[in-house]
């Protein structure tokens, strides 16, 4: 209804200052002499000066209010080592570009002004300068050059990969998600083939790469702070573009053409959000969820820059920068569901043959490829560390301050040994932490065992004389 | 209408100039063109085709500025109930049972802004302004009676009445129109799995497209031959008015880049249709491997279309640029600063804008050695769009500017371009493009520097030869409120764009209230439709003016009204067929002789010099 | 306010051709409808370059692509492994054919129309004797060799390896032997019961076994086709794995037969463009013009294009 009532008003709107118009082209027709146009110069030049000095400043004020949201400026500064590279260029250009938009708008409108028809007034022959013609090209051939230099520079170091990165992910969009791929512990991404995708092998990956194995198609995201990260950026129907706006990272996906982009984050979520808790506009209570505030719910977000088709708008993902400690606990849970483990090696036979799923890995006994060992010694250390984790709390409620020291050392190397336990590749090491992990852990046991009835003895503590120790 | 007595002494007289027999050709006795089909529709005339041009230029930009509306009310209200618009829309709305909400459907906005990118580009901007104006103003500023070939004009147009055609029908389809962007990238726009506009929508914009080009290509080819061919005695190059420059420019740029264009059109409907893979390459789509369609490169299409595609930019804002050089001159009453430096802008511009295309291709995966060569060439292009701004600021300066409908629009346009231009150069510094590459901030670059500036050349055009083509003026009043309307409006509409994309918020999202990052722009984005419907209306104001005065407008009375130096203004009012009634003019000086003597205001390019006089300009 | 058309020009002096650009008169001293060929033609050839660049991009991004000398070896009358022989005389005969329409044109500007007439029919004669060739071409492609715009049997190896007899193929686990009429012969191979893979034994159009079982990395090879069904022999790498023959890459008979179509469409209207003007000439209709035959000067420009985009065509899909 209000629509129709709108369109109305137009119409009659219109209807009226057509009206209007034919009155005053009646009115001029009648008085033909130059005041009147030198009136109309007036005004409409006057306008015109009034327009610029508006114009100019509603961009300043707009600038002044909207600058809290500009990624780059206040507390959005960028969250990835080549972001500053970015947000200073276009600093700079909004610089330059700021001094001659002030000053050409200016000049054009005020010149209109002062050179407005009007009587007594002619206007000057003058056709042309060849030395001003020099200058207004040359100086900004000249500013050009600087941005351009300074443009390539930024841009050739951020696009360099050298092979230097810590870590390789896999971002492969499609309509309309992303499906991000780990590498696992061995730091590489196994080949993958779009012939083979199908059924829960969304990727498409080939088996019989080893680099599969300990491959994880993630259900979060989380990168580790302060790593050189390069992401394998791919797609699988159409183009789509993977876009991190507040690390400056953006890239097309195409299919068929892996690309990369290398980044290395600087800000955790939990630094950008602590960050931003400075700002008022952060400060308020968050839209969805009005127990929190704005800050405390911010994100790093993925978005698809590149139209994909009808859900282009909705490709989300959350990105969580962590500390390496958090980085490699969040893996330690997620190597569980290395996508060929729960696909091909831990079904059934009778899924394998329903789903006619090949291991080629089939041969090798369960538990007896290089990652089932790793992931089976990690976990075991894991256990230890638990088992110490245990072992301290019942020390502090006894309020034995010796014994709850003597653990937390404990606890302390264990860490070590879990790490290494966690992100090696090669057996041996592994070993080496799992002996080390059992050393630990059975020396406080040991005293453990001569100390209170209280004690816990965890039945999945590895004994001294475990096979485990022996070299596989 | 047409004078058909003029064709008579036309032949007789015609062979005392050395016209290469082209009046004998295509003119088939005195009966020429005398009924209504062959006067108004198939009309060979030149200032006929003109105005097919604009009108069928102006339809379009109503259905394409209309098309912005609805899918900006997406934008700015995205929870506001459309169900009103079902009447128009049908299926593109949908009504959710419960509630009786419409929201428009995500396919369909999509369609909508395919749709009115590729009707704004390519049918009002390229066809409507320089199908329109090169057709009006080459003969009558040459001083020639009609195109070398009015018949292949003729044809020119009638190929994108038919363009259009195909177009329009498209907008009707079951599955909808053309959804994959203006720029059709593959293989979202050649596999029908991935969109319902890329079913029968995307195959018929295609075909409308190829036959757009073959419009372009027979105008171009009549433009170029034209100029060179069918000056009148006396006009060199050099005294030709800076609009013949911007249209045989545009015209060569034309010829040289569409085919281009066309050839990548040709693949993609040999891989639509065929089943080849020119841009296809490892694609599982729709629970489909496709394994038969590998091998090819969808950045391979890119650059196909990139190397039309960005000349295409600079043959819509030549012939505004060369449309504003002319009416600032007129109405300040001065010469256009600097012509000789304007015709070598514009020939550099035209040259540079073959080896930019990749700027547009940064993000794409291409090896980043390519983009620094393409980085270059970019920012080198922007040193002569610079010149020439700042030979227009010289321009109004020293002059005795007339503020009529005309200039306001060339003024703005300088205005304009001068705010546009500036953000094309973070856009061309690829590192910078990182960030900026599909966002808003691009929205706003190319939307004022096109949607705006190229337009207000348009205005300034139509408003300065109404009377050239209809013996009568468009009202003033009306004239003036359009101006400062459309000003203030596109500037409220744009200008916030750019701080859109400085925050990161991409282009082409039907709703921003999925991400955190992008929604924070509620009250921005309604500023933004309102302004853009209240900008509409006075659009409307301006074809509402236009049609009025064709009929009721103040006629005109004298030849000359604006007191101008150029030929098509020394053509009686309502020229016929062949313009000149008598000989057509010599001409013996440059076009800028204004203000020149104390007492002489100005001095029409038809004057002899006088004894020791020099002919302006270098 | 306006000024009278002034009507005379004073004296000026000029350079000897500057007064070419002077306006009232044409400066590249060309007819409006010459200089209008001129400009298509160049759009024109802007169009076939896009397409020559698609070509170069997409085949230069492939490993493997069919060696011109191997496809293209064949000649009417049953003429085998005469590499690039069949193309050379088409080639040969469309130059011919721009030799003959210059002289048509000669003869045009001496106003003598039976010669126009005579050379203009040598001209399409020699344009039809292209098509024909071209049309034998496709034919031979697509039905003795199967090679269409979407399928391709022509390759290389990328690694050296060794055709496996029949006995070798009955030996690969997990097939069945399966025997068919192909084309009248008798055919049998062995099917992959996992993956539906046909093994086939390497023999050519005619059942002959290749002279040698062994082949090189980078040799040329054509699946064999018979009547819409490719035999993809099967073959075993150095390292033991088998593998079959893998059709070829898929772009090369998409452009081959869309570039040399396209360009068959530009022979074919300039027949009948040639056809048209021949008969306008024996009409007498250019006689009246008396300006030396221009349109056949304009028809002749047009084949001369189309003579020149077939030297590129020819370079980039059979030379190079």
């Amino acid at each position: 209804m209000e629509i129709f009532i709108g369109f109305l008003c137009a119409v009659l709107l219109t209807v009226l200052l057509v009206q209007i118009a034919k009155a005053r082209e009646l009115a001029t027709a009648v008085r033909a002499d130059h005041n009147e146009e030198y009136e109309v110069n007036k005004l409409q030049a006057g306008m015109g000066v009034v327009f610029m000095v508006l114009f100019l400043v509603a961009c300043v004020v707009s600038f002044i209010y909207y600058a809290p949201y500009v990624l780059g400026w206040g507390v959005n500064t960028a969250a990835s080592e080549h972001g500053p590279m970015v947000d200073s260029l276009f600093n700079t250009t909004l610089l330059v570009t700021s001094i001659v938009f002030f000053a050409t708008q200016f000049a054009l409108f005020w010149f209109a002004w002062q050179y407005r028809g009007r009587k007594g007034h002619k206007a000057i022959y003058w056709s042309h300068n060849d030395q001003l013609e020099m200058v207004w090209m040359i100086v900004p051939a000249v500013v050009m050059t600087f941005l351009v230099v300074q443009g390539l520079q930024a841009w050739n170091t951020i696009m360099v990969d050298e092979g230097d990165h810590d870590i390789e992910i896999e971002a492969t969009g499609y309509q309309f998600a992303w499906e991000i791929r780990y590498p696992g512990r061995d730091n590489m991404l196994g080949t993958k083939d779009f012939r083979k995708i199908g059924g829960k092998n969304t990727l498409g990956q080939d088996w019989t790469d080893a680099k599969n194995i300990d491959d994880v198609v993630a259900s979060d995201i989380y990168l580790p702070v302060g790593k050189k990260i390069r992401v394998r950026i791919t797609a699988k129907d159409v183009l789509h573009n993977f876009y991190l706006p507040q690390f400056r990272v953006k890239m097309d996906a195409v299919p068929g053409m892996p690309t990369y982009f290398i980044f290395t984050p600087t800000v955790t979520t939990d630094s950008m959000r602590r960050r931003l808790s400075a700002s008022p506009d952060w400060q308020v209570a968050d839209k969805q969820d009005d127990t929190k505030k704005r800050y405390e719910t911010f994100d790093y977000e993925l978005a698809c820059a590149e139209l994909c088709g009808k859900g282009h708008y909705s490709m989300r993902r959350v990105i969580k920068i962590v500390s390496q400690e958090e980085y490699e606990a969040w893996l330690d849970k997620q190597e569980a569901n290395s996508t060929y483990m729960s696909i091909v090696r831990n079904l059934t036979d009778e899924e394998k043959a329903k789903g006619k799923v090949e291991d080629p890995f089939a041969s090798t006994t369960k538990g007896e490829l290089l990652f089932e060992k790793l992931v089976a010694i990690k976990d075991r250390v894991n256990t230890q560390l638990k088992s110490l984790n245990d072992a301290l709390i019942v020390a502090k409620k006894a309020k034995n301050a010796a014994e709850v020291t003597k653990i937390e050392a404990a606890i302390v190397a264990m860490q070590a040994q879990q790490r290494i336990a966690r992100i090696t590749n090669n057996l041996e090491e592994a070993n080496t932490a799992e002996r080390e992990a059992n050393r630990i852990a059975s020396q406080v046991m040991q005293a453990n065992l001569t100390t209170t009835d209280n004690a816990v003895i965890d039945s999945t503590a590895v004994p001294l004389d475990s096979t485990a120790n022996k070299i596989q | 209408m047409a004078d058909t007595t003029i064709l008579e002494k036309d032949l007789h007289g015609a062979h005392a100039h050395g016209e290469h027999g082209h009046d004998d050709h295509d003119h088939h006795g005195d009966r020429y063109q005398s009924a209504f089909i062959d006067n108004y529709m198939f009309s060979m005339d030149h200032k006929t085709i003109a105005k097919q041009f604009l009108i069928t230029g102006m339809f379009w930009a109503i259905i394409g500025a209309a098309m912005s509306i609805i899918f900006r009310l997406q934008l700015g209200f995205p929870g506001a109930d459309m169900s009103w618009l079902q009447p128009l829309l049908g299926g593109w709305i949908n009504i959710d049972p419960a509630t009786g909400t419409g929201t428009l459907s995500q396919e369909f906005y999509y369609a909508l802004v395919t749709m009115h990118g590729t009707i704004i580009v390519f049918f009002v901007l390229t066809a409507g302004l320089s199908g329109t104006f090169s057709n009006l103003l080459i003969p009558l500023q040459i001083g020639a009676r009609d195109m070398a070939s009015p018949l292949m004009n003729m044809l020119s147009y009638w190929f994108f009445f038919l363009s259009g055609l195909v177009m329009f029908i498209s907008l009707f389809l079951n599955t909808g129109p053309f959804s994959g962007g203006w720029t059709a990238y593959p293989p979202l726009s050649e596999l029908p799995q991935a969109s319902d506009g890329s079913k029968a929508g995307a195959t018929m914009w295609i075909m409308s497209l190829v036959l757009f080009v073959v419009s372009v290509l027979l105008g171009g080819i009549n433009y170029i031959t034209t100029v060179l061919n069918m000056r009148t005695k006396g006009m060199s190059m050099f005294r030709l008015p800076l609009t013949i420059w911007a249209f045989l420019v545009t015209a060569i740029i034309g010829l040289l880049s569409f085919p281009v264009l066309a050839s990548g059109f040709f693949m993609v409907m040999l891989d639509r249709t065929l089943g080849t893979s020119f841009f296809l390459n490892e694609i599982y789509i729709a629970d489909t491997a496709l394994t038969e369609r590998v091998g090819g490169s969808a950045i391979l299409y890119q650059h196909l279309f990139w190397f039309l595609g960005h000349p295409e930019v600079y043959i819509i804002i030549l012939p505004a640029m060369g449309i504003v050089s002319e009416v600032l001159a007129t109405h300040a009453r001065k010469p256009i600063f600097g012509y000789k430096a304007m015709v070598f802008s514009i020939l550099a511009i035209a040259f540079l804008s073959f080896i930019v295309w990749a700027h547009h291709m940064f993000m794409t995966g291409m090896n980043p050695f390519i983009s620094n060569i393409f980085v270059i060439f970019t920012l080198i292009i922007a040193v002569p769009s610079a010149v020439k701004v700042f030979n227009w600021i010289a321009t109004v300066w020293g002059g005795a500017v007339r503020f009529n409908s005309a200039m306001l629009f060339s003024l703005g346009f300088v205005s304009m371009f001068i705010s546009g231009g500036l953000t094309g150069i973070f856009l061309g510094n690829a590192a910078i493009d990182i960030q900026q590459h599909d966002t808003y901030f691009v929205v706003a670059h190319f939307h004022i520097v096109m949607g705006v500036a190229a337009f207000f050349g348009m205005y300034a055009g139509v408003y300065h030869w109404f009377p050239r083509m209809y013996g009568r003026f468009m009202n003033e009043f009306l004239g003036k409120l359009h101006f400062w309307g459309t000003m203030i409006g596109a500037y409220c509409v744009f200008g916030p764009m750019h701080y859109l994309g400085m925050a990161g918020v991409p282009r082409r999202y039907y709703s921003f209230e999925t991400f955190n990052a992008f929604s924070e722009f509620d009250a921005m984005n309604q500023f933004i439709t309102i302004a853009a419907i209240i900008t509409f209306f006075f659009q409307i104001l301006f074809v509402v003016n236009f049609f009025y005065s064709i009929y009721k407008g103040k006629k005109q009375t004298e030849m000359n009204p604006w007191e101008a130096t150029t030929l098509e203004w020394t053509a009686p009012i309502h020229a016929g067929h062949g313009n000149w009634e008598g000989a057509i003019p010599h001409v013996h000086r440059w076009p800028y002789d204004l203000s020149r003597y104390e007492d002489r205001e100005f001095i029409p390019q038809t004057e002899p010099l006088k004894e020791g006089e020099k002919d302006g300009g270098h | 306010m306006a000024q009278d058309t002034a009507v005379k020009l004073p004296e000026q002096e000029h350079h000897k051709d500057e007064h070419l650009w002077e306006g009232g008169t044409e400066p590249f001293k060309t007819s409006y409808g010459k200089l209008m060929m001129w400009y298509f033609l160049l759009s024109d050839a802007f169009t076939f370059a896009g397409f020559l660049i698609a070509y170069g991009a997409l085949r230069f991004s492939m490993e493997a692509w069919p060696i011109p000398d191997f496809v293209f070896s064949t000649a009417p009358f049953n003429i085998h492994h005469a590499p690039l022989i069949f193309v050379t005389f088409m080639t040969f005969v469309l130059i011919v054919s721009s030799v003959t329409v210059l002289r048509a044109v000669q003869e045009g500007k001496n106003e003598n129309e039976g010669g126009v007439i005579k050379w203009m029919i040598a001209t399409i004669i020699g344009g039809g004797i292209f098509l024909g060739c071209q049309a034998w071409e496709w034919t031979n492609l697509i039905v003795q060799e199967g090679t269409t715009v979407f399928n391709n049997p022509f390759s290389t190896h990328v690694e050296a390896g060794k055709y496996l007899t029949l006995d070798e193929i009955s030996q690969i686990p997990k097939t069945t032997k399966v025997e068919e009429t192909i084309h009248g012969k008798n055919v049998v191979y062995y099917q992959s019961v996992v993956d539906g893979t046909k093994y086939f034994t390497k023999a050519d159009h005619n059942g002959k076994a290749p002279e040698s079982m062994d082949f090189a990395n980078g040799s040329s090879y054509l699946v064999t086709y018979h009547d819409g069904k490719y035999m993809n022999a099967a073959y075993k790498t150095a390292d033991g794995t088998i593998k079959t023959e893998p059709m070829g890459p898929k772009a090369f008979g998409a452009l081959f037969f869309f570039i040399t179509g396209f360009h068959g469409f530009h022979v074919f209207s300039g027949l009948v463009i040639l056809s048209v003007i021949t008969l306008n000439v024996w009409s007498g209709m250019y006689k009246k013009r008396q300006n030396g035959h221009e349109m056949v000067e304009k028809v002749g420009l047009y084949w001369h294009f189309v003579d020149l985009v077939w030297v590129f065509v020819f370079l980039a899909f059979y030379l190079i």
